[in-house]
């Protein structure tokens, strides 16, 4: 009760108030970026997008020759939004899988589930083929 | 002057620390919102997109090759590999109806896309060419690529060398290593050097070299050689293999500074 008769800190909520103010208007001035993985397609272009940066110096098919599911998994999630769930299974040239645990962030978060076969060579200098498939699904999509 | 008591003055504190508070939640929230909204890499359309991964592909498979041919492999294992791929990725094209050829340069220096040249001027050169050819039809359009994927890793070597003592030299040599023209770092070396006043080819390997990385792809190489006579010429040899496992070897006719 002594803190509601207490007059004394008006001004004191009055720039409380004003300074919440001053950050909602900058968050507000935060520019909306354009959201890429609102539709099929341009999901399916993300998980392309994904393997192909990561497989641009040959670190996807170094990952797969080493077997080092921990750091692929690592790789592909710093790579994704939040957002979007994925689920990634490694193939060989017979299409047996060789990742012998699921390399996933949880369980599909959607029923529309966009997949996507990349084709992966080692460049080592045994050469093998792997077929890395990646499944996306946003959050919120039907 | 009267003094001001502030232990009396604390009623707005509540109201301040509340304020931090919800502060404090806001930019959470502003950094929850930048993290999913987090974009990807972008590389255009769907097709090119697909077209840029057989691009890699063929460039992962050239560099492959090369570095088994170099590694005594046998040249044709190229083509093999490069048929496997086109097989490979003929067979997972869902949406469209793949066509795709790959042509090995036999122009020049190279043969079945191949051209090894480490010579002895100091100049080592491995490299493989080939060009890519994808049709690609699909329900509502046709694409067409043709794009040339070349791989080369070369290996600059020059030196000179010290008569220290009678028919013992130092040796001081320094090797540039370039993937496709730009500098690069090597994996591992190995040095010979060989008097080059005996009649017979005798290759002595070095044991300990002191190599010196600058890190901008150029080594400074120093080791003791000893030669029959003194002031004998001496020959340097160098294998280079680059981080992506390419072999390239070097040999040079080293300058006496005396």
């Amino acid at each position: 009760m002594k803190l509601l008769e207490d007059k004394r800190g008006v001004v004191r909520v009055i720039e409380a108030f004003l300074a919440s103010m001053l950050l909602m208007s900058c968050l507000a001035m935060i520019p909306a970026q354009p959201n890429l993985h609102d539709s099929t397609g341009n999901l399916a272009s993300t998980a392309q997008n994904v393997l192909l940066s990561l497989d641009s110096n040959g670190h996807l098919a170094t990952l797969v020759d080493n077997r080092d599911w921990t750091n692929l998994k690592n790789s592909i999630e710093s790579a994704l939004p939040l957002t979007v769930w994925f689920n990634l299974t490694v193939f060989d040239e017979n299409m047996h899988v060789l990742n012998n645990f699921p390399i996933c962030n949880g369980g599909a978060v959607s029923n529309s589930v966009v997949s996507v076969d990349y084709v992966c060579a080692s460049q080592n200098s045994v050469y093998t083929i792997y077929i890395l498939r990646l499944q996306l699904s946003q959050v919120g999509s039907t | 002057m009267k003094n001001r008591n502030f232990k009396r003055h604390n009623s707005g504190q509540v109201i301040v620390i509340t304020a931090l508070m919800v502060a404090l939640v806001l930019l959470s929230t502003a950094i929850f919102v930048v993290e999913t909204e987090k974009d990807v890499p972008t590389g255009g359309s769907d097709t090119n997109n697909v077209f840029s991964a057989y691009e890699q592909a063929a460039r992962s498979t050239l560099i492959s090759g090369l570095a088994n041919v170099t590694n005594g492999g046998n040249p044709s294992v190229l083509t093999t590999d490069l048929n496997e791929l086109d097989s490979l990725i003929a067979s997972h094209s869902y949406e469209s109806i793949l066509q795709m050829s790959f042509t090995p340069l036999n122009e020049a220096s190279y043969q079945n896309g191949i051209w090894i040249s480490w010579s002895t001027d100091g100049k080592g050169i491995s490299s493989a060419y080939v060009t890519l050819y994808v049709n690609s039809t699909g329900a509502s359009s046709t694409s067409t690529l043709e794009y040339a994927v070349n791989v080369t890793s070369q290996a600059d070597l020059s030196g000179n060398y010290l008569q220290l003592n009678g028919t013992l030299n130092q040796v001081n040599l320094t090797v540039n290593v370039l993937n496709e023209g730009k500098p690069a770092l090597a994996q591992n070396f190995t040095f010979y050097y060989e008097d080059g006043a005996s009649s017979a080819e005798n290759w002595t390997q070095v044991t300990s070299p002191s190599v010196t990385d600058f890190g901008n792809g150029t080594y400074a190489v120093s080791f003791d050689a000893q030669t029959q006579q003194p002031g004998d010429p001496l020959l340097a040899s160098m294998h280079c293999q680059d981080q992506r496992g390419i072999l390239v070897d070097a040999n040079v006719t080293c300058n006496n500074l005396e």
